[in-house]
Formats: structure tokens, C-alpha cells, sequence
């Protein structure tokens, strides 16, 4: 990691932290140049995180009706005006993403070849020069052959850092460790994953869809209304429900699942049958089928016995769906079934039940599972739940989505692209042995691009050891 | 002993250390310092058993799961992620100062938590069934106990140099007791360089999970767009280091502006805003 304490040692090893214009003051350079630098990208940064937020707070892709009720008039129109009613598809939201996008790209295809050039034209021999430059340095003389320094540095070397290697010239040999050069791109990785999965979304939103569809069961279908929009999708196979349910958790009425069992066909022949449930999705082509939601389709009707309080039969039993308004010979009341639940109190169905009587409302309601509750009510006739003919549909949200495995790839480039930034160190260490036959100078230097306290003990180690292991030899 | 019980202990086990942290830096003892690090460490301790020991006590109900499916569990996770993040900073770094910021925190979020939820075991609803939940719970946990650091040290980065502004940092100031102000900038900069892949990680382990779950791996759901506003934030505090005129102080403030959104981003969304990540 970058510190601000121990300033890296080589100016190629320094971020950049001058953005100085380098194309001249040809309009065209002033332009690339803003919108190649890091200000830009800080400060489009802090823009989406504003903006962003105005979506979060405004009802997003609302009926119209809706605005009108929460803000009024005036109010809507200027949402209307700047798309705040869908703000992240917006014109100027997605200019902003767009600017992003470039600022990344022309800042990486700026910066990159400098930094490439680190990395590959590391020098592999440590003269004067480079030496008075690092940060990590040390030398040792000592009375003994360099054929036995080197041979000292080396396997010191090897057990600090890893892997040897070695260059000769008339200066002697320079052994030298470069590793974790990687470190030095992570950015450049992580800036290319993010311009992946713009590229994943946008094919995605372009090719894919998004729909929602609802079987009844023992229905089959074979297209699916999309969202947001006024068209359907035909799927080149079909699809039935042939059962749906829920389960509670024992003694409660909090669902514990929710399942759909579909068959799919395809040219009339079964392919493929699952039971899905939330976070168990069918998938076939590519193409997803979620359990989102269920209810009672509005075909279903209850049978309701109607009972004089000592239990006797005292008028004809109704058939009712949802909604329908009846009355009952000898109750002024006038009666509607408001919710059905298929199951409910001992696995069997209950009803939400209004009743009607002048100005007045009033809710109770019927369980199967206790017939002759609803005589407690107090009144002239009661209700008892007789046969039903309740119809379920499962809701199921159906999405393809090409581009969704270019997105995947890039939240895993992604992952690297940010270990290897902030966790790899590129890390370098040279050892120059020269000398006659009787001493030996040895020079010692080291240069990382982060976490200079790890580096340096590492470094400091390994010059102890060196002039230790030298000390023992001299004669 | 139970959970509930182990909770109340880590709580006052909080509260004090942060009475020792505050009174180490006003009396410059030594002892006081070991103290409230020992209650730190002890709070810890009993608080990591009474999570252990809640995931048991699900299992015994019948209804097992991992005690992160709620806002009372996480929170709880929460608070413990912060005081082992500052734990291994104190460790790494050999400074106490930050422990007045950090331990009154994870005591108000205990405190808080006690108060305000219940701490009932639930069964869990179908659309946590999933082994996704660990994964997405604990990266973004582990990373808002990383922000929680970061925003503690670049409070003192503010306070201090403001006093040295002033001119207030003389021998017997407090701030002097604070760490070195390139200390908290690179212990700021170390905590945001974990906590970003890792929240990058929960939003990814999110996005992955919300696509197998309700079929989009993003929906602009508030949860999810305050997540990305964090990251934006987080990632300008980034940027901003490589920039002259960003260190510093505005790279302090970022920080801050980018805790502010990860509290926005677990409670706000939450209480103020309605949306599809309605369980915590």
C-alpha cells in the first residue's frame, strides 16, 4: 500500500500527482487531457453519488397518478421535465455514466504505457547511479572471494525474496529479485472490468427481457407479457403450472415456502419438470422462470351454507367469488366475499368475509376448520364454508439475460483487479558483488511501490544476514 | 447462560472499555491503556460466543440458521466487526487513542440494538433460504467494521489538525495523545483498502443472489443504489489520494461523507425509504 509516511524511493515509482497538460495548448489536447486526469474521475465520482441519490427518494417509474396524488401538479411536471421519474435511464444520468466510462479509458490508455515501462525496463544491474536513487540501501566489504559473497547473497537472497536471478557486466554480477510486478496494474485491471460490465448491462439491456407472467393451475402458457412494456414474448417452448403451494412454519401463519410445480414442452413433448420455489429458479435456453408471487385467481368461487343460530339450514346455500355482492332471505345485511386463502387454518380455507348494513362496514371471518364459529357473531343467520372451487395462480418473473455472464466475468476480474492493488507489492531488491580475488564489495538496494514497513524489515533482514553470513567467512 | 445474557455482557464490556479509552488519553496511563484493551478483547470474546451461541439456539428451535437474517443479528455483527477491525489496527499499529471513538460506537450499536429490536430467533423467510446469505452478510459486514475504522481515525485527523492549526497541540493537549497525522491518513487509507474489495464483494454476492432470487442482478432498489453511491464515494476517497490538493484533509472528509453512506446505506434505507431489502 501507498504510504504518505516513507515517500517511494524512484520518481517512476511516485503516483502521478501533477496533471500537467502534455499535449500542448491545442484545444483538442486541452480536452483529452481534462478528460483524461484524476480530478475528472473524482469529481464525476461525487457527482453520481449525489445524484444517485434523487432516485433513491423520488418514486421511480410510478403511474402518473401517482405523482400527481404525492407531489401535485407543478411538482410532476418538473420531475417530467428532468426524467427524475426514471432517473437512472435518464438522458443526463446516463451522460454522466458515459463520461465516466471515457474518463477511465483515455486515463488507463494514458498512464498505462509509463507504468508498463516500469515494469518491463527494470534495470537487472544496480550501478552508482541507481543505487544513490533507492530508498533501501546498504553495502558491505569484506576480505573474502566474491565467488563466495555471491554464493552467500544468493541463497540469502532466495530466502528473503524468492527467485534469483542474474546479470553480469564489467562491473561485476548484479543478483536480482522483481516480483509482484502485477501490483503495479491492479487499476488498470479493475478500470477494464468496470468498462466489461458496461459492456455486459448494455448487451443485456438491449437483447434481453425482462417479464412477468401468471399461470393458474393445471393452465399452459407459451408467451409472457414484458414489463414496462405494452408487447409479449413467445417462447419457442411452453410452459404449465400444474400445481401450486404454500407451507408455514408449524403453529404460525408466516410462509415458510412457496413452491410451483411446472412441466415444460416443447413440439408437445415434456423436456423438463420442476418444482421452483424462491431462490430455486427453472432455468431453460438461458431463459429464467422465478417464483415472485401468488394469489387466488378471480374465477374462484366458495360455497357458503347459511345457518338460522341453532344450526338449521335457513336459506339456500350461495356460490360467490371475490367481490360479488349477495343477500340472505330474512337478514338485512347485505354480504361480499373480500379475500379468499386457499389455506389457512388447519390446511384448509378461510375466507375474509364484509358485511353491509346501511352506512355501516363490518369484517369478519370464515375458517373451514371451524364450521360454526361465525354463530358467535350475533345475528339472524350464520355461515358455515361448504364446497369451494378455489383456483391459484403462481406469478412468475421470466427473465433472459445475454449479457449477464460478460457481467459475472467482470465482477471476477474486478475482485483480482482490487486484491492485487492493494494487497500485492512489487517488490524489488538487487545485490552487486564485485571485487579481486581477496575482497569484495557488495552493494545492496531495494525498492516497493506499497507497503513500505513490511518492506523495509524484510529488507533490513536480509542485509543482516548478508553482512552475518560475510562476517563468518572473513579470514 | 444464554445469548441475550452474553449480549448484555459485551455491551457494558464496551462501555467500559471506552470509559478506560477515554480515561487513557486523559491521564496518560499506561494501565488505564492495558485495561480498556483487556475489556475490549473480553467484550469481543463474549460477544463472538453469544453469536456462536444463537446460531446453536436456532438449531435447537427447529429453525437453524446463521444469526445474520434480521436487524437485531446484524447489527449485533455489525458492532463486532468494528471492534475486531479496530482490534487488529490497535494490534498492527501499537495505538489506543483511536479506542475512544471506536468502542463507545460498537456500545451505542449494542445499546441501540437492545432498545430498539427484538431479540426473538425467527424462522427465516423464503427469500433468505439461501446460501448466498452468509456470504453477502459477512463481506458486507466485515467491510462496514473496516469504514467504521476509517471514519473513527479520520475524526481524530480533523481534530488534530485543527489543534495544530491552531497552534493547540502543545505538550499537554490531548491530541498529542493522538497518532501522528501521516499515521491516521495511512491507517484511514489501510482500512478503506479493505473495506472496498470487500464491499465490492457484498454488492457483487448481492447482485449474484438478487439475480438467482427475483431474476436482475440490479434493479436500482434503494438498498442496492445507496450500496453504489458507498462505493462511489469510497472509490473518489481512492482517486483523491493520487491527486494533489485531495490528501488530507479533503481525503479525510471523503472518508467521513463515505461512513455517513454506509450508515445511510444499513439504517436509512431501512426506516426512511421503502424498497425490496426489507429484512435488515
Amino acid at each position: 500500500m501507498t504510504s504518505e509516511s516513507k515517500t517511494p524511493d524512484r520518481p517512476a515509482d511516485k503516483p502521478e500527482r501533477t496533471e500537467k497538460p502534455e499535449k500542448g495548448t491545442s484545444l483538442f489536447g486541452a480536452v483529452y487531457d481534462s478528460l483524461a486526469s484524476v480530478t475528472l474521475a473524482i469529481f464525476l465520482l461525487i457527482i453520481l453519488a449525489a445524484t444517485s441519490i434523487v432516485g433513491t427518494v423520488v418514486l421511480q417509474k410510478g403511474r402518473p397518478e401517482q405523482y400527481l396524488q404525492e407531489y401535485g401538479q407543478g411538482l410532476y411536471r418538473f420531475f417530467q421535465f428532468l426524467a427524475l421519474d426514471d432517473m437512472y435511464r435518464s438522458w443526463w444520468f446516463l451522460t454522466i455514466l458515459v463520461l465516466l466510462l471515457t474518463n477511465i479509458t483515455l486515463c488507463s490508455v494514458k498512464r498505462f504505457p509509463r507504468v508498463w515501462r516500469v515494469i518491463t525496463q527494470s534495470p537487472k544491474t544496480l550501478d552508482e547511479a541507481l543505487f544513490r536513487r533507492l530508498r533501501y540501501r546498504g553495502s558491505v566489504r569484506r576480505g573474502v572471494p566474491p565467488e563466495e559473497a555471491e554464493e552467500e547473497a544468493r541463497q540469502i537472497l532466495a530466502s528473503h525474496f524468492g527467485k534469483v536471478r542474474e546479470e553480469r557486466s564489467e562491473n561485476g554480477v548484479t543478483l536480482y529479485v522483481d516480483k509482484g510486478w502485477f501490483g503495479r496494474i491492479g487499476a488498470y485491471i479493475v478500470h477494464l472490468s468496470i468498462l466489461i460490465l458496461a459492456v455486459g448491462a448494455v448487451y443485456g439491456g438491449i437483447y434481453g427481457f425482462k417479464g412477468f407472467v401468471a399461470i393458474v393451475e393445471g393452465q399452459t402458457i407459451d408467451r409472457v407479457p414484458l414489463r414496462g412494456k405494452n408487447s409479449q414474448i413467445k417462447l419457442p417452448f411452453s410452459v404449465r403450472c400444474d400445481d401450486f403451494q404454500v407451507i408455514y412454519y408449524p403453529g404460525t401463519q408466516q410462509p415458510k415456502d412457496y413452491f410451483s410445480d411446472l412441466v415444460v414442452f416443447r413440439n408437445g413433448a415434456e423436456i423438463m419438470r420442476k418444482r421452483i420455489e424462491v431462490n430455486h429458479p427453472l432455468i431453460i435456453d438461458g431463459i429464467y422462470f422465478y417464483q415472485s408471487s401468488y394469489g387466488v385467481h378471480q374465477s374462484s368461487t366458495v360455497t357458503l351454507d347459511v345457518l338460522d343460530p341453532s344450526g338449521k339450514v335457513a336459506a339456500p346455500a350461495v356460490t360467490v367469488g371475490v367481490g360479488q355482492a349477495f343477500n340472505v332471505l330474512g337478514d338485512p345485511s347485505t354480504y361480499a366475499i373480500e379475500e379468499i386463502y386457499p389455506t389457512s387454518v388447519g390446511g384448509q380455507p378461510a375466507v375474509k368475509m364484509n358485511q353491509f348494513l346501511g352506512s355501516g362496514r363490518r369484517e369478519f371471518f370464515l375458517a373451514k376448520a371451524a364450521p360454526d364459529r361465525d354463530n358467535s357473531r350475533g345475528g339472524p343467520v350464520y355461515f358455515r364454508i361448504g364446497d369451494t372451487a378455489i383456483l391459484e395462480y403462481t406469478g412468475l418473473q421470466v427473465a433472459w439475460d445475454p449479457g449477464v455472464n460478460l457481467v459475472w466475468l467482470a465482477c471476477i476480474v474486478m475482485i483480482l483487479g482490487l486484491y492485487v492493488t492493494f494487497f500485492v507489492a512489487h517488490q524489488r531488491v538487487w545485490i552487486r558483488i564485485d571485487g579481486d580475488t581477496e575482497n569484495t564489495a557488495v552493494l545492496v538496494g531495494g525498492s516497493t511501490n506499497r507497503n513500505p514497513a513490511t518492506f523495509e524489515r524484510q529488507f533490513e533482514g536480509a542485509l543482516a544476514d548478508l553482512k552475518d553470513a560475510l562476517k563468518g567467512k572473513r579470514k | 447462560m444464554n445469548s441475550s445474557a452474553l449480549h448484555g455482557i459485551a455491551t457494558f464490556a464496551y462501555l467500559f472499555a471506552t470509559f478506560f479509552y477515554v480515561g487513557y488519553l486523559a491521564f496518560r496511563s499506561r494501565a488505564v491503556g492495558t485495561m480498556a484493551t483487556t475489556l475490549a478483547v473480553i467484550g469481543v470474546l463474549t460477544h463472538g460466543t453469544a453469536k456462536g451461541l444463537r446460531w446453536a439456539e436456532s438449531y435447537r428451535m427447529g429453525i437453524g440458521h446463521a444469526p445474520l437474517s434480521n436487524m437485531y443479528e446484524s447489527m449485533s455483527f455489525w458492532a463486532l466487526c468494528i471492534m475486531i477491525a479496530y482490534l487488529i489496527v490497535e494490534w498492527r499499529f501499537k495505538q489506543k487513542a483511536l479506542g475512544a471513538v471506536v468502542a463507545p460506537l460498537a456500545f451505542v450499536t449494542l445499546a441501540m440494538n437492545a432498545l430498539l429490536f427484538p431479540d426473538e430467533i425467527r424462522p427465516l423467510v423464503p427469500a433468505l433460504q439461501s446460501n448466498w446469505l452468509i456470504a453477502h452478510v459477512v463481506t458486507s459486514f466485515v467491510s462496514y467494521g473496516a469504514f467504521a475504522v476509517s471514519f473513527a481515525v479520520s475524526v481524530l485527523y480533523l481534530v488534530r489538525r485543527r489543534a495544530e492549526r491552531k497552534d493547540r497541540s502543545g505538550e499537554g493537549a490531548i491530541v498529542t495523545m493522538f497518532p501522528e497525522l501521516k499515521v491516521l491518513d495511512e491507517v484511514n487509507y489501510k482500512s478503506i483498502a479493505v473495506g472496498f474489495p470487500l464491499l465490492s464483494l457484498g454488492i457483487i454476492t448481492g447482485a449474484a443472489w438478487a439475480n438467482y432470487a427475483w431474476g436482475t442482478y440490479w434493479s436500482w432498489d434503494p438498498k442496492e443504489t445507496w450500496s453504489l453511491i458507498t462505493w462511489f464515494v469510497y472509490a473518489a476517497y481512492l482517486h483523491a489520494r493520487f491527486t494533489r490538493g485531495w490528501q488530507g484533509t479533503r481525503a479525510a472528509v471523503l472518508s467521513i461523507v463515505g461512513f455517513v453512506a454506509v450508515v445511510f446505506t444499513y439504517f436509512g434505507v431501512n426506516f426512511l425509504l421503502s424498497g425490496l431489502h426489507s429484512y435488515a
